[in-house]
């Protein structure tokens, strides 16, 4: 509380006393009043280079002394800028509060617990945070217009009656013209009301909860009818907003959960570069006929088609309940130093052999699904749509121009000039100047 | 302060300053003299002065300058007639100490500018008549109307910094009372402070002062002629109180009475008094809470102890506070010199406490 309210309201009459007793001469019987200080020792003391015996003296003589007193305080609005002093007048006592510390201890120490819970939980929020906005972005895409269905199922969804609605609810409105095509084709069982609570409310709002994946696999029903227009590989193919990744997780989610599960073709059929399978999950925004296999190490590949001839498929990497969090690992010489790929989009650095990470922005709709570590500081990435990245201190990425306008699923590097990247059709290209110049190599 | 030109200085087209005055004998020999252990000081002095040759300052000069800096700042070394004769106490230590302290370029400037020297009169203008007016409208009011007092005030000030008075055949300038221990511009400000609060106070006395003295006179007799009859116990309750309230403040720290001055006397902000003192406004909050529990901690003390009092009776003494103050201030308001209720506004707590009388 302002001292000047309790002045007011509890301490007036000890505060009046004080006030009369100082402004009397009496308050102070036997100490005569020295003669007033010269502007030199006023000015001395203003900047605090009186040693401590004539601060001491001369704050006695101005606690006496009014004219003193004024001086010192023309001097204090002489030093300020203008119009500062009415400003700060005006505005101290109500604002003297704010800045008791006693009144930011509290604060401070709430402030800090929260800081030291947000980096702790620093990369997990912002992938969560990005699969939250994924499939916004990813139905913002869709070019099919709203059916009347995808009306009626965008109002149910918003009571959440079914439960595949309840899935695509709580992914996003948009996505529920995804949901308009699918459920007239579906026509699953609608479940009760409560189910479909409980069914959304054990759902995570963001982040992807494999154990209900594994379920709906299990429960998927009748294939969905197709869409009139093909949609391609979501925001991994440049129009998102760097978020398009986990949309596409969120998407393949949604239709191997309401799709049968076919047998898986042979991977010969869709080749999957290792960095993808490793871990990373990459974009499929299509509502085409899912299948998926199991895989060794509790891996599922979905094998997306699209069949509106777009002659595309696209291996996805779903990660099991047992390996939820995969992450492309690049390693250093140095053993401690490590870079990680977040589903392809978040690059990580830790540089205490991965029990700390810091995320790293490299570049919006960068979608990296490999690199090479030649030094602590240098690391190459590659990845989608001629993506080739170089970081050259550890910290900041800059764009290589690539050599040719193709998907990168591999990268060799021996320094920050040379380094080899290969595309998906095995075709490598070598640079021995930092990406200025790449030469096709043999 | 400013780095000084390195070019010689143009000589000036127009100014105060004419051949004979910058040919000024130099300022008087200082009482103090320094012994030779302090050379080595006074040449580390002269050379952080760095005064440029145009200025035509002799390191003699310079010297007497210091001299006379540490006269003042120690009257018993000064009061010596030998500096075998300096009191223990004063040592060259110390002497030494102090001239490290000293602004060095500033006294210099201020010296050169005492003497006369064109250069350095140039230099001075060009470097702190901007600061000089800008520090007046400051102290003046930024109120429309304001901005010509606030130049009368900047300009009044080179009158006295040239020296237009002249005693035993010198010009005694203002510069001639500045010795180096703060910067040139914070002596500066402090002067035009000076100027400008007397003026105030002199004003306050000519004009509103017997309307305001009448005013507290018909309140004050107003109050008596109401008052209740004289308690006797309450007024030895009061008078008791009194003594030990003024015994508190007095065994204050100086700063804590300082702090409390400005509080209660001068009606200060926190903002205000943590600038004054150097403080944070937090802290100032914080030390004068402290300080107001101090006091009447040590007042309650004092009536326990002294007294022997119950806490019954302390509580009884410490509630006749809380009634009217039956102290007529204005006898000692008006028996003390400069501490009348011209002080007001900075006195306004006890302008208030005398009309409430």
């Amino acid at each position: 509380m302002p001292l000047r309210d309790k002045d007011r309201e509890q301490d007036k009459p000890a505060a009046d006393l004080l006030r009369r007793s100082l402004a009397s001469p009496a308050g102070a019987p036997g100490l005569d009043v020295d003669p007033c200080p010269d502007p030199e020792i006023l000015a001395a003391y203003f900047e605090r280079s009186l040693d401590a015996d004539e601060t001491a003296r001369y704050e006695l003589h101005f606690s006496r002394c009014a004219r003193c007193r004024e001086m010192l305080a023309a001097m204090v609005h002489a030093g300020e800028p203008a119009g500062a002093a009415g400003e700060k007048r005006a505005r101290s006592s109500s604002t003297a509060w704010a800045w008791d510390w006693r009144w930011l201890a509290p604060v401070a120490a709430t402030v800090i617990v929260l800081a030291a819970i947000w980096v702790m939980r620093g990369p997990a929020l912002s992938h969560r945070t990005a699969l939250e906005s994924g499939p916004m972005v990813a139905s913002s895409q869709s070019p099919e217009p709203a059916s009347p269905e995808s009306s009626r199922a965008a109002s149910n969804s918003a009571s959440g009656v079914p439960a595949v609605s309840g899935v695509l609810q709580r992914t996003a409105p948009n996505l529920d013209s995804t949901k308009s095509e699918i459920t007239p084709a579906v026509k699953p069982a609608p479940p009760s009301r409560d189910e479909t609570k409980e069914f959304g409310a054990n759902l995570p709002l963001s982040g992807r909860n494999y154990e209900q994946l594994d379920t709906l696999k299990k429960s998927a029903v009748a294939p969905k009818a197709e869409s009139s227009e093909p949609r391609g590989y979501g925001v991994g193919h440049g129009t998102g907003n760097g978020v398009g990744i986990p949309s596409s997780a969120e998407t393949v989610t949604v239709e191997s959960a309401i799709r049968p599960v076919a047998p898986a073709p042979p991977p010969a059929a869709a080749p999957v570069p290792p960095e993808i399978s490793a871990g990373n999950v990459a974009g499929a925004a299509a509502p085409a006929p899912v299948a998926a296999s199991e895989r060794a190490r509790n891996l599922q590949t979905v094998v997306v088609t699209a069949n509106r001839g777009l002659a595309m498929s696209e291996a996805v990497t779903v990660e099991s309940a047992d390996d939820r969090n995969p992450r492309t690992v690049v390693h250093s010489p140095d053993p401690d130093v490590l870079w990680r790929i977040s589903s392809g989009r978040f690059v990580e650095r830790s540089s205490d052999a991965g029990s700390t990470w810091r995320v790293q922005w490299t570049k919006a709709n960068a979608h990296v699904v490999a690199g090479a570590a030649p030094s602590i500081e240098t690391c190459w990435l590659v990845g989608r749509n001629g993506i080739i990245l170089l970081t050259t201190d550890g910290k900041k990425w800059r764009t290589i121009a690539p050599p040719a306008d193709a998907d990168f699923v591999d990268v060799a590097a021996t320094d920050a000039s040379s380094a080899t990247v290969t595309t998906t059709d095995d075709r490598k290209f070598t640079t021995t100047d930092g990406g200025k110049r790449w030469i096709p190599a043999p | 302060m400013t780095s000084r030109p390195a070019q010689p200085f143009a000589a000036p087209k127009t100014g105060p300053v004419s051949a004979q005055v910058a040919t000024a004998p130099p300022a008087p020999a200082a009482a103090l003299q320094f012994s030779a252990s302090l050379a080595a000081a006074v040449e580390r002095c002269w050379l952080r002065a760095a005064a440029p040759g145009e200025w035509n300052l002799t390191r003699e000069q310079f010297q007497a300058a210091l001299e006379s800096s540490a006269a003042r700042r120690f009257p018993g070394a000064a009061a010596a007639p030998t500096p075998a004769l300096i009191p223990a106490k004063i040592d060259a230590k110390k002497i030494e100490a102090y001239l490290e302290t000293l602004h060095a370029a500033d006294l210099a400037l201020a010296l050169a500018c005492s003497l006369g020297n064109p250069a350095a009169w140039d230099f001075f203008m060009a470097e702190f008549r901007p600061e000089l007016y800008r520090a007046a409208r400051a102290i003046v009011g930024y109120a429309a109307g304001q901005d010509a007092a606030a130049r009368d005030l900047a300009d009044s000030l080179y009158a006295d910094l040239y020296g237009l008075r002249e005693s035993e055949g010198r010009r005694k300038s203002l510069f001639d009372y500045f010795h180096g221990r703060s910067k040139l511009g914070t002596w500066l400000r402090a002067v035009l402070a000076q100027r400008h609060v007397d003026e105030i106070r002199r004003a306050r006395r000519i004009e509103p002062l017997e309307d305001e003295a009448c005013e507290v006179r018909n309140e004050i007799a107003t109050v008596r002629s109401t008052s209740p009859p004289p308690d006797s116990e309450r007024a030895n309750y009061l008078a008791i109180l009194q003594a030990a309230l003024a015994a508190a403040l007095d065994s204050l720290d100086p700063r804590d009475r300082l702090r409390l001055a400005y509080y209660y006397v001068d009606d200060r902000t926190l903002a205000e008094i943590g600038r004054l003192l150097g403080e944070h406004e937090a802290t100032a909050l914080r030390k004068l809470e402290r300080v107001r529990r101090d006091v009447r901690a040590r007042v309650e003390a004092s009536l326990r102890d002294a007294r022997n009092w119950s806490d019954a009776q302390v509580r009884a003494c410490l509630d006749c506070a809380s009634g009217e103050w039956p102290f007529d201030l204005s006898v000692h308001l008006q028996s003390a010199p400069g501490a009348a209720w011209d002080r007001k506004p900075a006195a306004a707590g006890s302008g208030a406490a005398a009309r409430k009388i």
